[in-house]
């Protein structure tokens, strides 16, 4: 069942067999962060214990919310770092995509919701597959601004006038970010994965130890 | 349908599928989604709890005190710089922004507060630049500021 390499996914193998890309260790130093802000919150706890109180609260609840999502992100991640080959991405998204990446971003952008933090892992998988700085922010930006729920959301506090007046600028807007984006970031590349740790090195090739991994 | 439920049913039938063609390639996408999840651990735990306190310290209470009657632009300014600095969910955003307006604050500074609310993020920054590099992260995030000014200044003109 596991020879015959897959003839479903487009583009060559090789691509498409990427091994997992090692990340950095969890390091204690990772968390310095956020045993600083823990602390912060003994010394407001000592101060305002009120003011503290409701900050913790704004935290867990916040917390649950992240806890909630972030392992679904991860595991579409890793499917998405498995089935989509470079190669695809590169040629829909990539330098010189033209419109119909763009379309694509929007797209991407529009069709989940969820807070913007959870669309910056997302991104960096597409930049890594070879997506173009420019259609990443265009990416970002209609996944922050263009939404339908948020969209009717915002008609049904601020009126239909304000929420599509706003669409409509937010929109014109990001057609003009693009090309200034792809200007600023010419030649950008994304990190080869979270730089924390330090162990990761610069390359951006398969340096798994058993690059095939069972005999294909 | 929330949002979460669809996440966990695409992950679910897509993990499956794999599971089901490939054991290894299934087997291979949860390693990588594991090793995803815990890099980003660290830093998401530090962004809640640096939101839980500018949520505790900076409420919606302040938030419609400092821009709910004073009109003018130095309020859409003011408008810009806490949107960008906040996180608020859009549950608790918009009526917000709806009862800025009606004490008397103008659209050009809701337009300002919910643009630089959704799409600039300086709390979030440095998950931003974690994953997509500092220079990807500022320069984004500045596009986005100047994108809510001008989105900002259109509106007045547009609904006068």
């Amino acid at each position: 069942m596991n020879a015959a390499s897959n003839p479903s996914t487009v583009g060559e193998g090789p691509a498409t067999r990427r091994p997992a890309r090692t990340g950095p260790p969890l390091t204690v130093r990772s968390f310095l962060p956020m045993v600083l802000l823990l602390g912060v919150y003994v010394v407001l706890a000592l101060t305002n214990p009120a003011a503290c109180s409701k900050a913790a609260a704004s935290a867990l609840a916040y917390l649950g919310e992240v806890l909630a999502i972030m392992p679904g992100i991860a595991l579409i991640m890793g499917l998405f770092e498995v089935w989509v080959p470079k190669a695809l991405v590169q040629r829909l998204m990539g330098q010189g995509s033209g419109p119909k990446g763009v379309l694509l971003a929007v797209g991407l952008g529009t069709a989940p919701t969820g807070p913007l933090y959870v669309a910056f892992p997302i991104a960096a998988s597409l930049g890594r597959k070879g997506a173009s700085p420019s259609n990443l922010v265009i990416f970002l930006g209609t996944w922050a601004a263009v939404k339908v729920p948020q969209v009717m959301m915002e008609a049904r506090f601020l009126g239909l006038r304000f929420a599509l007046a706003r669409l409509t600028l937010t929109l014109a807007a990001l057609a003009l970010l693009g090309p200034i984006a792809a200007r600023l970031l010419a030649g950008w590349t994304p990190p080869a994965e979270a730089q924390a740790g330090g162990g990761a090195p610069p390359k951006r090739f398969p340096i798994d130890s058993r690059p095939n991994a069972k005999g294909e | 349908m929330s949002i979460t439920t669809i996440i966990y049913g695409l992950a679910l039938v897509g993990l499956m599928t794999t599971a089901f063609r490939d054991r290894d390639k299934a087997v291979r996408s949860l390693r990588i989604a594991l090793k995803a999840g815990l890099n980003m651990l660290p830093s998401l735990l530090a962004v809640v709890a640096l939101v839980g306190l500018i949520l505790g310290t900076l409420g919606p209470e302040v938030i419609q005190k400092h821009l709910g009657t004073d009109s003018g632009w130095l309020a859409t300014a003011l408008a810009g710089v806490i949107g960008s600095i906040t996180l608020l969910p859009s549950l608790v955003a918009f009526p917000l922004a709806a009862s800025l307006l009606r004490a008397g604050a103008m659209t050009a500074t809701v337009a300002m507060f919910i643009t630089t609310l959704t799409m600039v993020g300086t709390l979030t920054a440095p998950l931003e630049a974690r994953e997509l590099g500092l220079r990807f992260a500022v320069v984004r995030n500045l596009l986005s500021l100047g994108a809510a000014v001008m989105i900002a200044g259109a509106m007045a003109v547009v609904l006068r």
